[in-house]
């Protein structure tokens, strides 16, 4: 079996891409269907859309490759060093054929000059995949940026209409548009091999794909580059905040629940309680956000305290041993839990109260025909942390060693939240009954507890499959 | 210590991670006042052994009671007679290391603080320094002092010395020496330094594959084991010896070399007579007897 051929089995032997394939998957069909429900208008932007999964997948096969690479071993395998631009091209044809099949469909030409079109948008595709490999082989942690691509992709076609330009250029200037593709080709295919490549990458420092989801991955990737930690921390925690915290833990006896609490509390929060008043900008630029959102801002908050409860550190799982047994490590994480739960609450309510301020400042404008206007944001949204970050929190524990399905947790969260929202109501109203914010606190809280319970009393805490 | 009861006992202990079977129906009493070396290969169960001991871990059948209390509900006041060196070597990496002793420190009444300052004297520990920029051998040096500034009854040491550097590691092993002097206290190390570790310890468990394959005294163990060197005193060996529970065999010319189990001095010195050879006993280190007794 050649090395190409071992290589490009990573692209199966992954589980990690399997979830990618999901969601590309679930695009293409998107784009395929979507002239069923609306035809798509030719000179619109609409049949350059895949070159999106052009630059995901130029993305994504490069960064497979490349932390293969990054691995020491790998540069010594013979043959590996060059292996990367065989493996980048390897995808180069499919996907580029595959992202510009749409313009078959393309309205007002006869089969002659589809054709011709078909072949100049193959080559766009192409420019675009191979501009994404080049920049993800050039651009340090450029896994990243993938999460930006949305982002960009919504900047490009809302604000510039880079979609429209690109199809007026596919479909009018198709010799120009296959000498771009060529020649960038060309370039990327000696830029993805030239001397020394393989030695920039060898034993460096590198987030993987599905890393950015494991913390524990995130952590040794910042051990591995102690100058950059020690840049990022060099001034906090500030020195007030050690004797507040140890002198709140010192209140409590030695094995009382309390002084846990504190500890766990200095333990978790002391780089933020440092740094407070980088939260001010953050707080200031959600409150115009979620001010102009206006009624989707509960769906935001929701959003937000599904972000936090995963980036939060529970003391559920370490190695690091004090003195606590389990049941400490349950009363802390319940206790500690509860805190974020309340200081979210106060924050959205904070948020609320500092967006009916701002509403009669804010100004109201218009961008390519939509209007937006400032709006007080519903102080009842500060329900929604104390109702479902009980909720996310036990997905956390429970995914806690396991990012894939972590990940597919918070994609389906993320989606039956959102239907509920845009599909059944429309407005944060529903939290108002009574009944519904009881029953919902007392359905998160409890089940957070049962499964904190269930994980500290009947879990390995530590490494391995963690369950009985 | 002899006559106490062991402050761990474990019971068949049984633990499965998916295919693998971590431990296979174990059982080990510790008692007070040892040093045990826990030796095995990469996967043998030591690890996971010493999980079950602090309650990290859970067995799926089996028990294992730490200070006659079931290790799985260990509170703070069990968990503060025990000190804890892991592999991971999980710290705070944005704390400084002096930091992280004030916070760590914060957990335990007994903390010592002498202890403490004459460690980081010795061990060259920068307190200013951030814990996650330090390098592997600083960090396990950090770690064994937050494992051993309370003065704990139990030590665990999970690869404690494998980040040292030799002169570190030579520091090291005198410190456990001297922490041991406290006949109450009991140290546990795993470790693959065998060279190192058979200075210090006094007791000796082999594992293999989730099995304790020998739970038994150092001296004991060197006692059953030995090496033997035969010379002809004059003229060539014959070429059958007549030794008994010989494992291994190495001749050359006029000499050979015997790894004998189980054999007494007497024994071997009258065998030898009769052939008109002479015989020089040594003990075997530690690493050919785990080699013998792993094969």
């Amino acid at each position: 079996m050649s090395i190409l051929s071992v290589n490009l089995k990573h692209l199966y032997q992954r589980r990690g891409l399997w979830l990618v394939y999901l969601i590309l998957a679930l695009l293409i069909f998107g784009i395929i269907v979507s002239p069923l429900v609306r035809p798509r208008q030719a000179g619109a932007g609409e049949y350059v859309v895949p070159v999106m999964l052009a630059v995901v997948a130029g993305f994504l096969i490069t960064l497979a490759q490349l932390e293969i690479l990054s691995r020491p071993f790998a540069y010594c395998l013979p043959g590996h060093r060059v292996v990367l631009r065989k493996y980048v091209f390897c995808g180069a044809a499919p996907v580029s054929l595959i992202c510009s099949v749409v313009f078959l469909a393309y309205p007002g030409l006869d089969w002659p000059e589809r054709v011709v079109v078909l072949c100049s948008a193959f080559f766009a595709n192409l420019t675009f995949y191979v501009a994404a490999a080049v920049a993800a082989e050039g651009i340090r942690n450029a896994v990243l940026i993938l999460g930006f691509l949305p982002i960009i992709g919504i900047v490009a076609t809302g604000f510039f209409n880079l979609d429209v330009l690109l199809e007026r250029v596919v479909v009018g200037n198709v010799f120009v548009v296959s000498i771009v593709g060529v020649l960038s080709s060309v370039a990327a295919w000696r830029r993805l091999g030239r001397e020394g490549m393989a030695r920039s990458h060898c034993a460096m420092p590198w987030i993987g794909f599905m890393d950015i989801f494991n913390k524990e991955r995130l952590v040794r990737y910042q051990n591995a580059r102690p100058e950059a930690l020690e840049k990022r921390f060099r001034r906090h925690p500030r020195p007030w905040v050690e004797p507040w915290f140890l002198s709140r833990m010192e209140r409590y006896d030695y094995s009382g629940p309390g002084r846990y609490y504190w500890g766990a509390l200095y333990r978790t929060s002391a780089l933020a309680v440092s740094g407070w008043y980088n939260l001010l900008l953050p707080f200031f630029v959600l409150t115009i956000m979620f001010g102009y959102i206006g009624r989707g801002a509960g769906v935001a908050f929701v959003m937000l305290t599904a972000i936090f409860a995963i980036g939060r550190e529970v003391p559920v799982y370490s190695t690091m041993l004090i003195s606590g047994g389990r049941r400490r490590r349950l009363t802390t994480t319940f206790w500690l839990v509860v805190t974020d739960a309340v200081l979210l609450c106060l924050v959205a309510l904070a948020i609320s109260g500092l967006s009916a301020a701002f509403s009669k400042v804010m100004p109201a404008f218009s961008i390519e025909g939509k209007d937006f206007s400032f709006s007080t944001i519903n102080y009842r949204v500060a329900i929604i942390p104390l109702i479902l970050l009980p909720f996310a929190s036990a997905i956390e524990l429970v995914f806690y060693r396991r990012p894939f399905l972590l990940l597919a947790a918070l994609i389906v969260g993320m989606y039956v939240v959102v239907f509920l929202s845009f599909g059944w109501y429309e407005d944060v109203e529903i939290f108002v009954n009574p009944a519904f914010v009881v029953g919902s606190l007392v359905a998160g809280w409890g089940v957070f507890l049962l499964v904190l319970r269930r994980i500290c009393f009947k879990w390995c805490l530590v490494g391995g499959e963690g369950r009985i | 210590m002899i006559g106490a009861n062991p402050i761990v006992q474990m019971n068949g202990l049984s633990k499965r991670f998916g295919k693998i079977q971590a431990l296979d129906g174990t059982s080990l009493d510790i008692y007070p006042g040892r040093i045990i070396g826990l030796l095995g290969a990469n996967g043998a169960g030591k690890s996971t052994l010493l999980r079950h001991i602090i309650g990290l871990y859970l067995p799926d059948s089996g028990q294992c009671m730490t200070f006659g209390c079931d290790a799985a509900k260990l509170g703070p006041e069990e968990l503060g007679r025990i000190g804890y060196v892991h592999q991971e070597g999980e710290l705070l990496d944005w704390m400084k290391a002096g930091q992280l002793i004030r916070y760590v420190s914060a957990y335990y009444p007994n903390w010592n603080r002498e202890l403490e300052e004459k460690y980081i004297a010795d061990y060259d520990i920068s307190t200013d320094a951030r814990v996650g920029s330090l390098s592997p051998g600083q960090r396990q040096k950090l770690a064994i002092l937050l494992a051993i500034g309370f003065e704990p009854e139990l030590l665990i040491l999970d690869e404690p010395a494998a980040a040292l550097d030799p002169v570190m590691r030579a520091n090291f092993l005198d410190l456990l020496l001297g922490f041991i002097q406290d006949e109450s206290r009991t140290i546990i190390i795993s470790s693959h330094i065998l060279s190192d570790i058979e200075k210090v310890v006094d007791h000796v468990v082999i594992m293999k594959q989730g099995w304790i394959l020998l739970d038994c005294g150092f001296d004991e163990l060197r006692e059953r084991f030995s090496r033997v060197r035969v010379s002809a005193l004059s003229g060539q060996l014959p070429s059958e010896l007549p030794f008994v529970n010989v494992l291994d065999s190495k001749r050359s010319k006029g000499q050979a070399i015997l790894t004998v189990e189980n054999c007494s001095g007497e024994e071997l010195q009258r065998q030898a007579e009769s052939l008109n050879c002479r015989i020089d006993i040594q003990p075997l280190p530690l690493e050919d007897i785990y080699r013998i007794v792993v094969s």
